[in-house]
C-alpha cells in the first residue's frame, strides 16, 4: 500500500501543499496532472529522492518518511528510463541484485526470468545505445523490478512512445501487474495511457490533489 | 469598403549569394587557421632547411677533445674531430706548440709584448704600431726547423669544407701570405698581409665559404695564434653523401637535440612531472568537479570564482605567489621544495589542476543526475552510486581532463622559471630547455625541442578527440 498523508513539498517556486493519496496493496494507481503540476516531485518524494517539508509517507504500512531511498525498497522508473550508459541490458537487470550481493546463480535466474517476462531476451547482450524507446523502457522496468520491490513508481514511462509501442507497453504493464502483484503508482498527463490499467485515479492540480476518483 | 489586393512574392535573391556569405565567413576565420598552420609549417621548414653552423675557434689552448695542450707538443691529429689537420711543407720544417706567455728563448713569439707587460720583444708588437702585440695569445703553433724558428708554410686541411672566419698570426718579420682553396681545389682567395718587424700580431678577417685548405706562407717565419671557422658541428660519414635522405633522418636538429644528455634529462623530467601533475590534478578535480556540479552549498560560487584565478592570472604571478607563499613555511620545507623537482610539479599542478576541475565539472554536468537517483532506489548508497555509476560514466571526461592537464603542465614555463628555476640537469623541463637553448643562441636546438613539444601536444589533442569528448564546454 502506498499512503501519503498531508505531504508538503517545496522546491524553488514550486509548492505542493498537503497532498494525500492512498493506493491499496496490489492496485494500479494513476496520478494525473498537467505538465509542471508536481507529479514527478511527488513521485520523487515517495522514492526518498526529494525532501518533504511536512507530512508522512507510509509504504506497506511502514512509515518511511525519514528513510533513505535504498531503505524504501521501491522500484522506480524515471521518465525516459535514465539507463546507465556503461552497462549492457543484462548488467542493468543484474545491478540491484549485485549491489545486494546475491548469489550469481540467483542473479542469472532472475535476469532470465525478467527478460522472458518483458520479452527482451534477444537484447540481453546488447549495449543500451541503439535500443528503441520501447526497448529502453522495458529495460528500465526490468531493472526496477529486479530486486522484488513491493512498490513500483512509474514516471511517464509511455509519453515518448509511438502508438503501436504504447499499446504493446500497456499489455506488458498489465502482464507485470498480474504476475508480480506489485503496488504501482503511475504518473502521466495522458488519459489514454491508463484507462486499461488504472484501479484508481488521482488528479493533481495547482499544487493540490484535487480529485480522487473511483476506479474507472 | 475598399478591397486591397496584395500579392506577395519571394524576396529577390541573387544566385550564389549564400556561397559568398560562407566564403566571407571562411576568409575571416580562415586567417587564424592559416596563422596556426603557418606557425607549424615555419618550424618544420626551419628544421628541414637548418644547416646550423657552429663557430670553432682553434686557439691551441685545448684540442678538439678539450684536452689541454702542453708547450712543445706537435699538432699531429689533435684536431681530427673537426676534420682539421696541420702540416708544414717546406725545408723539412715542423710544427710545434709554444706557450707564448713563457716563450723561453723565442722572445719574438712572446705575448703580450713587453710594452704591455708581457714576454714579447720586437718592434712589430710595440705599443702604437698597427700590429701591436697587446694581449696574451696562449699557445701558438710555431714553424720550426731543428728546434729553431724557421720560414716556411703552415698548411691547414679540412676533410669537409668550412666557412673560414679569421686567422691570427704572430709574425716573425716579413708578413704572411694567405691562400685559401675551395673544396674543388680552386683558389678561393689570396691575401698578402702587411709585412713588418717581428712580434707583430696580424689578424685577418676572411669570411669565405667552402674552404678545404688554407696555406699560410711565412717568408720570415712565424706562428699561427688562432684560426676561427664555422662548420656544421660534426664530421659526415662516407655513406651520407650517397644517401642524403637517410643522413637527414639520422642527423637533424631533433636527433642532435635528443642526443644531448641535458635534453634527455629534460624530457625525462617533463614526462615524470607532467604525469605526476596529471594524477594529482585528477585526484583533486574528480571530487571537486562532482561537488560543484551536484551540490548547492554556501560558498559554491566563491569556490567557482577562485578556480578561475589560475586560469586568468598571468603565469609569472602564479610562480611569484608560490615563491612568496613558501617564504612563510619552515626553512626545511622551503629548502626541500623551492628550486627543486617538487617545485616543478607544484608549479605545474597550480595551473593545470584548474583546467582539470573545469573539465570534470563540465563532464559531471553532462551526466544525467537521475541515473544516480535511480541507483539510490536500487539499493546504492551515495558513495556506491558514485563508484558504480558516476565514475564509469565520467571515464571519458577523466581522460580528457587528464590529457588537458598533462598538455597544460608540459607547456608551463613562467611559474617554473620563478619557482623552480631553470637549472640544467636539475629543474629543466622541455619549456625551460627552449628558453635555455635560445639564451645560448642555439636556435636549431630550441626549434627542435619546440617540435618535440608540438608533436606531444598534437598526440594529446588527437587522443582527447578520439575519446569523443569534443563537445565539452570548457
Amino acid at each position: 500500500m502506498i499512503h501519503i498523508d498531508n505531504v508538503t513539498i517545496r522546491a524553488g517556486d514550486f509548492h505542493l501543499a498537503n497532498a494525500s493519496l492512498s493506493v491499496p496493496t496490489g492496485s494500479y494507481g494513476v496520478l494525473m496532472g498537467r505538465t509542471g503540476s508536481g507529479k514527478t516531485s511527488l513521485l520523487e518524494a515517495i522514492a526518498g529522492l526529494k525532501p518533504i517539508v511536512s507530512g508522512r509517507i507510509l509504504l506497506g504500512g511502514r512509515d518511511v518518511t525519514t528513510c533513505t531511498p535504498a531503505e524504501r525498497h521501491i522500484g522506480y522508473v524515471p521518465q525516459d528510463g535514465a539507463l546507465f550508459e556503461h552497462m549492457n541490458v543484462r548488467e542493468h537487470l543484474a545491478f540491484a541484485l549485485k549491489i545486494r550481493k546475491a548469489a550469481p546463480s540467483h542473479i542469472t535466474h532472475r535476469v532470465e526470468h525478467l527478460a522472458g517476462m518483458l520479452e527482451i531476451e534477444p537484447l540481453l547482450s546488447r549495449s543500451i545505445h541503439g535500443l528503441s524507446g520501447g526497448e529502453k523502457q522495458r529495460v528500465a522496468l526490468g531493472r526496477a523490478l529486479s530486486f522484488y520491490p513491493k512498490i513500483l513508481l512509474l514516471d511517464e514511462p509511455l509519453s515518448a512512445l509511438d502508438e503501436p509501442t504504447r499499446r504493446q507497453m500497456h499489455r506488458l504493464l498489465d502482464h507485470v501487474k498480474e504476475e508480480t502483484g506489485v503496488t504501482t503508482l503511475h504518473v502521466t498527463h495522458q488519459m489514454f495511457d491508463v484507462e486499461h490499467l488504472a484501479d484508481c485515479i488521482f488528479r493533481l492540480d495547482d499544487g493540490h490533489i484535487v480529485h480522487d476518483s473511483l476506479p474507472v | 469598403m475598399s478591397h486591397i489586393d496584395v500579392t506577395l512574392s519571394d524576396p529577390p535573391r541573387r544566385a550564389g549569394a549564400n556561397k559568398f556569405f560562407f566564403l566571407a565567413l571562411g576568409m575571416i576565420g580562415g586567417t587564424y587557421v592559416l596563422l596556426i598552420l603557418m606557425l607549424l609549417g615555419a618550424d618544420v621548414a626551419y628544421l628541414i632547411s637548418d644547416r646550423s653552423s657552429e663557430e670553432v675557434v682553434v686557439d691551441f689552448s685545448v684540442d678538439a677533445n678539450r684536452t689541454r695542450i702542453q708547450s712543445g707538443e706537435s699538432p699531429s691529429s689533435r684536431f681530427a674531430s673537426y676534420g682539421l689537420s696541420f702540416s708544414s711543407v717546406e725545408d723539412d720544417s715542423s710544427l710545434t706548440f709554444l706557450d707564448s706567455s713563457h716563450p723561453g728563448a723565442f722572445k719574438e713569439f712572446g705575448t703580450p709584448h713587453e710594452d704591455f707587460g708581457g714576454a714579447g720583444t720586437g718592434a712589430g708588437g710595440r705599443r702604437g704600431v698597427q700590429t701591436e702585440n697587446d694581449r696574451p695569445l696562449g699557445n701558438v703553433l710555431l714553424l720550426t726547423k731543428e728546434d729553431v724558428p724557421a720560414r716556411g708554410t703552415i698548411k691547414l686541411h679540412w676533410k669537409q669544407p668550412v666557412e673560414l672566419d679569421r686567422v691570427t698570426i704572430l709574425n716573425a718579420g716579413q708578413g704572411a701570405t694567405l691562400r685559401a682553396f675551395s673544396s674543388d681545389g680552386s683558389l678561393a682567395i689570396a691575401r698578402e698581409l702587411v709585412p713588418g718587424p717581428s712580434s707583430g700580431v696580424l689578424s685577418e678577417q676572411l669570411g669565405i665559404k667552402d674552404i678545404s685548405q688554407l696555406d699560410i706562407h711565412l717568408p720570415g717565419g712565424g706562428a699561427l695564434a688562432d684560426v676561427a671557422f664555422f662548420w656544421n658541428g660534426r664530421l659526415r660519414a662516407d655513406w651520407e653523401a650517397a644517401h642524403p635522405f637517410l643522413a637527414t633522418l639520422a642527423y637533424n636538429p631533433i636527433t642532435n637535440a635528443l642526443a644531448k644528455p641535458e635534453i634527455q634529462h629534460s624530457i625525462y623530467l617533463s614526462l615524470v612531472s607532467c604525469t605526476i601533475t596529471t594524477i594529482l590534478s585528477l585526484w583533486t578535480a574528480v571530487p571537486l568537479g562532482y561537488l560543484l556540479s551536484r551540490h548547492r552549498f554556501f560558498g559554491r560560487d566563491f569556490i567557482d570564482a577562485v578556480l578561475d584565478i589560475p586560469i586568468v592570472l598571468p603565469p609569472l604571478v602564479v610562480g611569484l605567489s608560490l615563491l612568496i607563499l613558501f617564504q612563510f613555511f619552515p626553512a626545511t620545507l622551503r629548502e626541500a621544495v623551492v628550486y627543486k623537482v617538487p617545485a616543478v610539479i607544484l608549479a605545474q599542478y597550480a595551473v593545470a589542476c584548474a583546467f582539470a576541475v573545469r573539465t570534470m565539472r563540465a563532464t559531471f554536468d553532462q551526466i544525467d543526475s537521475r541515473r544516480e537517483m535511480v541507483a539510490l532506489t536500487l539499493g546504492c548508497s551515495r558513495a556506491s552510486a558514485f563508484i558504480n555509476i558516476v565514475l564509469p560514466e565520467c571515464r571519458r571526461g577523466m581522460l580528457t581532463a587528464g590529457t588537458l592537464a598533462w598538455a597544460r603542465a608540459l607547456g608551463e614555463f613562467g611559474p617554473l622559471l620563478i619557482f623552480a628555476g631553470a637549472t640544467r640537469n636539475k629543474t629543466e623541463v622541455l619549456s625551460t630547455t627552449v628558453f635555455l637553448e635560445l639564451s645560448v643562441g642555439d636556435l636549431g636546438a630550441a626549434v627542435a625541442v619546440s617540435m618535440i613539444m608540438v608533436v606531444s601536444a598534437i598526440i594529446v589533442l588527437v587522443l582527447a578527440r578520439l575519446w569523443g569528448t569534443r563537445t565539452l564546454s570548457i
